[in-house]
């Protein structure tokens, strides 16, 4: 099958998401598959261009793709019929706007308009999604206080993409 | 300098618009750069290419001191620095119109996009603080269709270094895709007609198996035993540099390529001779006839003889091997001119 | 090209007749039309113009679907007469294309359109114009008090304009609003007309036996905004016309006005005929015998006037008002009447038309030549083409602009993405559509 992990990169910047997504690419590679990452280039400031990068990611059309594994805002709002969310470590959305430690802060009118934008658009992409995971309980709380989903918990397994073991029970949730 | 390398890609499928990218990443790092590589996704579908196009517009690399764009649309993209290398149009609007490979209708729908692409092209171009092509084909339709210059930067291949020679045996490689453009199909019909001992070795991978059977069965036919070796895989790096090493010369005879083709700019580090036909477009702006290759009328009969002709003149076969090589310093075919032209 | 025109296709369109033209031309250069005729149900089976085409009616719904899905553009007449534009309402709202506007005051067709689409159309007058213009659309004032009060500020052209990917109108007057309103190109292109009318003496004048008086002429539905009461002050102030001229009325009237026009006549000494409606070979014939036609209008609501294109290209001598369209035609050609001092021009333009026949003679003759090159059938078929292609070019940008509006209209409802700079300033390579 060829799988598609779909994540956001911060230009000149490895993040751990990249770490994960290469990590996951390989194996799945491993496991038998295709797999290739998709890095789309987003950045939460300024705050009003996170509009236009959302848009951005719902235009791009995949092609030659069975599976999408997404991580990630605003990855995650790629279209493609077998989607599935792997959401890890993310800084949400509406943490961001609303100036919770984060100093990009647009005018409050503005943020609460951006807010229920995200937040819509969120919620458009979950119900498109085949199955909805998380990395963490924590996430798992947050999407269902704030997007009202109720998402599984799917640890990431720590060290190295070498050991088939630690991820073949992962995949196998990944792509059901 | 942060340069952020950008192109579009169709997940999965690699090839020419990938490797200039891919290449120049780690030359471009050993330069000192910090390098990125955008590649987003993009089809061709003509309703669907606005608002794919407009995506591209909305990226953001502020970040980056400059890009350099080259798989369309990632030409559109906008940035204080922008930089191109643009290797093709969206060649159905162009082109490739009046051709079987348009693909549509040639009705009015399809001339208002053929338009408005042209035109939102041209802006995008003109953007650029600077154009490159990689090839003298693609710069003339620049100037043809979008009114603007474009200088020719022949793009080199992976680590040319390691490419040598080792001796000129009996056999003309042929290391590309197996596909009907690249037109295997002609060197195996001209083996058919040589009258030494000369042998074929093709060596490359296939999108689908129908072409390589047709190429066995031809053969077959035609009774070219072990004259003949086609080999339907992707080979190693490794053993690319083997058979050019020891090759008699390469074949290339793709059907009016763009550019010249890395297997002809391999064969020349490899000091090999190229043979190329007359309709093989940008090829022909590395090989010249009777100097560093030869050039034939794309007939089996023609290119028959002219395997012949590798095969017995063995001076001239490998005096047109060294000039090979020197062709690639005429053209200005390396690494550091293209970081000298990109970086200017 | 496949085209599909949306039109009024009934004899007494004039609109229909200049389409019955386009359409003749259109396929005379090898297109494919199907003329979709758009008047109210109970008009539909009325005898039409020839348009060398295929001729259904609007309310065919599977029909006009499928020949226009299967056409390469869209075109819609619009003019400001609901029961001959119902069906062209109907079908641009549908399905969008062309739109050709006669009038630069659609104010009727909205108010009858609205009739039976109150909310919506209560909607559209405040998303346009605010709230204060809403009360004159929902009250059934007069026709006069209903174009006083909407003119200027409500004419609810952009309503029809935002539904079009493209326009073409007659007249430059009133395009403000049309490039205001219309995302796609905007074209003014003189109306066409048919040539062929014209009468039969160079230059279009008549032998006129001595003693025969000097004859002008009103043509058409007789309003207040034909200026048929200061023709008649005017020729009653004036002692080289009065005893010396006739003025004739050819045109629907109603009989009150009749009497009261007829009335002031009398009272000013002025030879008044109220000829009423006639069919087409009287009014040719009146127009022949005319000296003076007088195309005055206020106020000038529409992108061109067929009457006067009629008059110019029958070699007519003929006034008009300073105003909208007819304020675009050459000096030359006409005499323009200044509004605000309008009695006393209309006088001195009659007078000085009738003692100087050579001068007469010469702005007729200007105007019929300047007319015949003007209103061509080739040069509207021509620029109408021309802006179907600019129309194709600019189609798919609105297209993906539309497709990202429908986006964002699904994560905000009222997220307004033109005021945000980071969407809107790299689009502007794509044109001004962008």
């Amino acid at each position: 099958m060829k799988i598609l992990i779909v994540h956001t990169m911060t230009p000149f910047q490895r993040t751990e998401t990249d770490e994960l997504a290469a990590r996951l690419e390989k194996a799945l590679i491993i496991a038998g598959h295709e797999s290739e990452a998709l890095r789309i280039p987003f950045q939460w400031e300024p705050a009003d261009r996170i509009t236009s990068q959302m848009l951005m990611v719902r235009a791009f059309e995949l092609w030659n793709v069975d599976h999408v594994i997404a991580m990630g805002f605003p990855a995650f709002l790629i279209r493609h019929p077998k989607k599935t969310l792997w959401v890890l470590g993310y800084e949400h959305g509406h943490d961001l706007i609303d100036g919770n430690g984060v100093v990009n802060r647009p005018p409050d009118g503005e943020a609460s308009e951006l807010r229920m934008l995200i937040r819509n658009a969120e919620n458009e992409s979950f119900r498109e999604s085949r199955r909805i995971l998380v990395g963490a309980e924590t996430t798992r709380q947050y999407l269902l206080e704030h997007n009202q989903v109720d998402a599984k918990v799917l640890v990431p397994p720590a060290g190295g993409a070498d050991s088939r073991g630690d991820w073949s029970p992962i995949i196998e949730v990944l792509l059901r | 300098m942060k340069i952020a390398l950008c192109s579009s890609f169709v997940p999965f499928i690699k090839g020419g618009g990938r490797n200039i990218v891919d290449w120049l990443k780690p030359v471009l790092e050993e330069a000192g750069h910090e390098v990125e590589i955008v590649y987003l996704p993009q089809v061709d579908t003509p309703d669907l290419l606005f608002q794919q196009m407009m995506a591209y517009r909305w990226i953001d690399l502020e970040r980056a001191d400059r890009i350099v764009c080259f798989r369309p649309q990632a030409h559109v993209m906008h940035h204080h620095h922008k930089i191109l290398w643009f290797i093709h149009h969206i060649r159905a609007f162009y082109d490739l119109w009046d051709s079987p490979y348009r693909g549509f209708p040639d009705d009015a729908r399809h001339r208002g996009i053929r338009e408005a692409l042209h035109a939102a092209d041209t802006a995008a171009l003109r953007e650029a603080k600077a154009i490159f092509t990689n090839s003298k084909v693609v710069s003339n339709r620049l100037k043809t269709y979008n009114a603007v210059d474009g200088e020719v930067l022949f793009p080199p291949v992976f680590e040319p270094g390691r490419f040598r020679c080792s001796g000129f045996n009996d056999e003309i490689v042929c290391i590309s895709r197996l596909e009907h453009h690249k037109r295997q199909h002609l060197l195996i019909e001209a083996l058919g007609y040589t009258k030494t001992p000369v042998r074929l070795r093709l060596s490359g991978a296939s999108s689908d198996n129908a072409y390589p059977n047709e190429l066995v069965a031809r053969a077959a036919r035609l009774g070219l035993g072990d004259r003949v070796i086609i080999g339907n895989s992707w080979i190693t790096e490794e053993e690319k540099v083997e058979q050019l090493a020891a090759c008699l010369a390469t074949a290339y005879l793709p059907l009016d390529e763009d550019s010249y083709g890395y297997p002809s700019v391999e064969s020349s580090h490899a000091s090999k001779p190229i043979l190329t036909t007359f309709d093989s477009g940008g090829v022909l702006e590395l090989v010249q006839d009777g100097i560093n290759g030869y050039v034939a009328e794309p007939s089996p009969a023609a290119i028959g003889e002219a395997m012949d002709r590798l095969y017995t003149d063995r001076a001239r076969t490998e005096a047109m091997g060294r000039n090979a090589r020197d062709r690639l310093v005429e053209l200005n075919i390396s690494w550091s001119h293209v970081l000298q032209r990109l970086l200017a | 090209m496949k085209l599909v025109i949306f039109t009024p296709a009934k004899k007494v369109s004039s609109i229909g007749g200049c389409c019955a033209l386009v359409s003749q031309e259109l396929v005379a250069q090898g297109h494919e039309v199907t003329i979709v005729r758009t008047e109210i149900e109970g008009l539909l089976k009325s005898e039409t113009h020839h348009f060398g085409a295929p001729v259904l009616p609007w309310t065919r719904t599977h029909q006009v679907t499928r020949v226009a899905e299967d056409a390469d553009v869209l075109i819609y007449q619009i003019g400001d007469n609901y029961d001959f534009h119902k069906g062209g309402l109907e079908w641009l709202a549908a399905l969008p294309g062309i739109v050709i506007l006669h009038d630069f005051f659609l104010g009727h067709l909205f108010r009858a359109w609205s009739d039976s689409n109150r909310a919506r159309g209560v909607e559209i007058v405040r998303a346009w114009y605010g709230e204060e213009m809403v009360k004159p659309f929902l009250t059934h004032s007069a026709p006069e008090t209903f174009i006083e009060e909407t003119k200027d500020r409500a004419p609810m052209i952009e309503w029809v304009c935002a539904m079009a990917h493209a326009v073409i109108t007659h007249s430059s007057w009133g395009c403000e609003r049309v490039v205001n309103s219309c995302a796609g190109p905007v074209r003014v292109v003189p109306l066409t007309y048919n040539k062929n009318l014209g009468s039969s003496l160079p230059g279009g004048m008549v032998y006129r036996p001595p003693g025969e008086k000097f004859a002008i002429l009103t043509i058409g539905h007789v309003n207040a905004n034909k200026r048929v009461e200061s023709v008649i002050r005017a020729l009653g102030t004036s002692p080289l016309l009065g005893g010396h001229s006739r003025y004739r009325l050819v045109g629907a009237i109603k009989p009150e006005t009749a009497t009261a026009l007829t009335r002031l006549a009398k009272e000013n000494g002025v030879d008044l005929v109220v000829s009423g409606e006639v069919d087409d070979g009287a009014l040719l014939r009146a127009i022949e015998e005319s000296d003076v036609i007088s195309c005055l209008r206020l106020p000038s609501l529409e992108a061109a006037s067929g009457s006067l294109v009629e008059a110019l290209l029958n070699g007519k001598p003929t006034i008009v008002t300073d105003t909208g369209f007819y304020r675009e035609i050459p000096s030359s050609c006409v005499m323009k009447i200044r509004p605000d001092n309008e009695v006393a021009d209309i006088r001195s333009a009659l007078e000085a038309l009738f003692s100087d026949p050579a001068q007469r003679e010469a702005m007729a003759a200007e105007g019929q030549r300047w007319a015949l090159q003007t209103f061509t059938t080739e040069n509207y078929v021509r620029e109408l083409i021309h802006t179907i292609k600019d129309t194709m070019k600019t189609k798919p940008i609105l297209n993906a602009v539309t497709y990202f509006s429908r986006v964002l209209a699904h994560w905000s409802a009222d997220y307004d993405a033109t005021g945000n700079e980071a969407i809107m300033e790299p689009l502007t390579i794509f044109g001004s559509s962008g």
